[in-house]
């Protein structure tokens, strides 16, 4: 089960992973924030403690973390693929979504249709 | 994928990589249900199957309640809906090395070497002054001990939101969202009791539920 958590305090997507292990993936920053800087990072303990305020009224807490990144994303695609059929892009090099706008897509249809 | 269609189909290829090592951990790590399809017609899929990775049918949709405060589960979703005309109906979910390495091996067998760690330093395309191999690459070691230039009919750039090539060509960028995000993402082993994250067995010693996904 794949979850996409929305709350007051931001949102989170969770994904399941090999060796007990989850994948979360937390908003650390919007461009809607009046403060919003791209290259804005965040540390471990920072990230665990927005995911915290995120999930109440449940816990949860990281008995061990394999692997944690930091990446600024927006959804944008390239004004070329290629300019002479020679060189050519391919992957997030010309195209770049956030990891939960298909998830959002899927809502949206889900609103539609229901 | 475009190397290893290459490589099948008899082409000559250099495939370089900036990395000194196939992904050890992290980065991406989904396939969804057509790139699955894909992968089987290719003969690739079982390999990667082999690996037991996690299969995900379902999407749950929490958000806050409408009085009060916290987060309530709003609905589950199909995470390939029926209107999606896959053969196999679900995310893949295998860490990003295991599946480089079923390409790797592809590539291999047909006698082509990623020669990495190398990069990209320059290129230039001129079908005039040389119609046949109009296209000359400039490659470095990443820490500059060695470099090569080599003439090719066409390049290709996968290397990820920050390409070179992309800057070199002077190809823009545009973003129909406006809105852009920073997430952090965590890959790790969890105690928690949100009911979303998978029972997979309970430890009698901990007062909370040791909670984590299913394989």
């Amino acid at each position: 089960m794949k979850c996409t958590i929305h709350s007051v305090h931001g949102s989170i997507m969770v994904i399941p992973r090999e060796n007990n292990m989850v994948r979360l993936y937390i908003q650390i920053a919007t461009s809607t924030d009046p403060d919003f800087n791209p290259r804005k990072s965040a540390t471990v303990e920072e990230v665990q403690e927005s995911a915290k305020k995120i999930l109440k009224p449940y816990t949860i807490e990281w008995e061990r973390v394999e692997w944690y990144s930091v990446y600024p994303i927006g959804q944008g695609i390239a004004d070329k693929y290629t300019l002479d059929h020679r060189v050519f892009l391919g992957g997030d090099a010309c195209h770049t979504h956030s990891v939960c706008y298909p998830l959002y897509d899927l809502r949206r249809h889900r609103l539609t249709v229901s | 994928m475009l190397s290893t269609c290459l490589a099948r189909w008899g082409y000559k290829i250099k495939h370089i990589d900036n990395r000194a090592e196939p992904t050890p951990t992290g980065r991406a790590d989904g396939i969804q249900p057509r790139s699955l399809d894909l992968l089987r017609n290719m003969g690739l899929k079982s390999a990667i199957m082999a690996h037991k990775p996690a299969r995900v049918y379902e999407v749950a949709f929490w958000d806050p309640p409408k009085n009060g405060k916290g987060i309530v589960r709003t609905g589950t979703w199909a995470s390939c809906p029926s209107f999606i005309d896959a053969r196999y109906p679900f995310t893949t979910l295998l860490h990003q090395g295991l599946i480089e390495r079923v390409f790797i091996g592809d590539l291999e067998k047909n006698g082509v070497h990623i020669q990495r760690p190398w990069t990209i330093s320059g290129f230039k395309s001129d079908e005039k002054e040389n119609p046949e191999y109009p296209v000359e690459v400039k490659l470095d070691h990443v820490d500059g001990t060695a470099s090569e230039t080599i003439r090719a009919k066409y390049l290709f750039g996968g290397e990820g939101a920050r390409s070179f090539i992309r800057n070199q060509l002077g190809i823009g960028m545009t973003h129909k969202d406006p809105i852009s995000n920073v997430w952090g993402v965590m890959d790790g082993v969890v105690n928690t009791d949100f009911p979303d994250i998978k029972v997979s067995r309970v430890e009698p010693s901990s007062s909370a539920l040791k909670l984590t996904s299913t394989r």
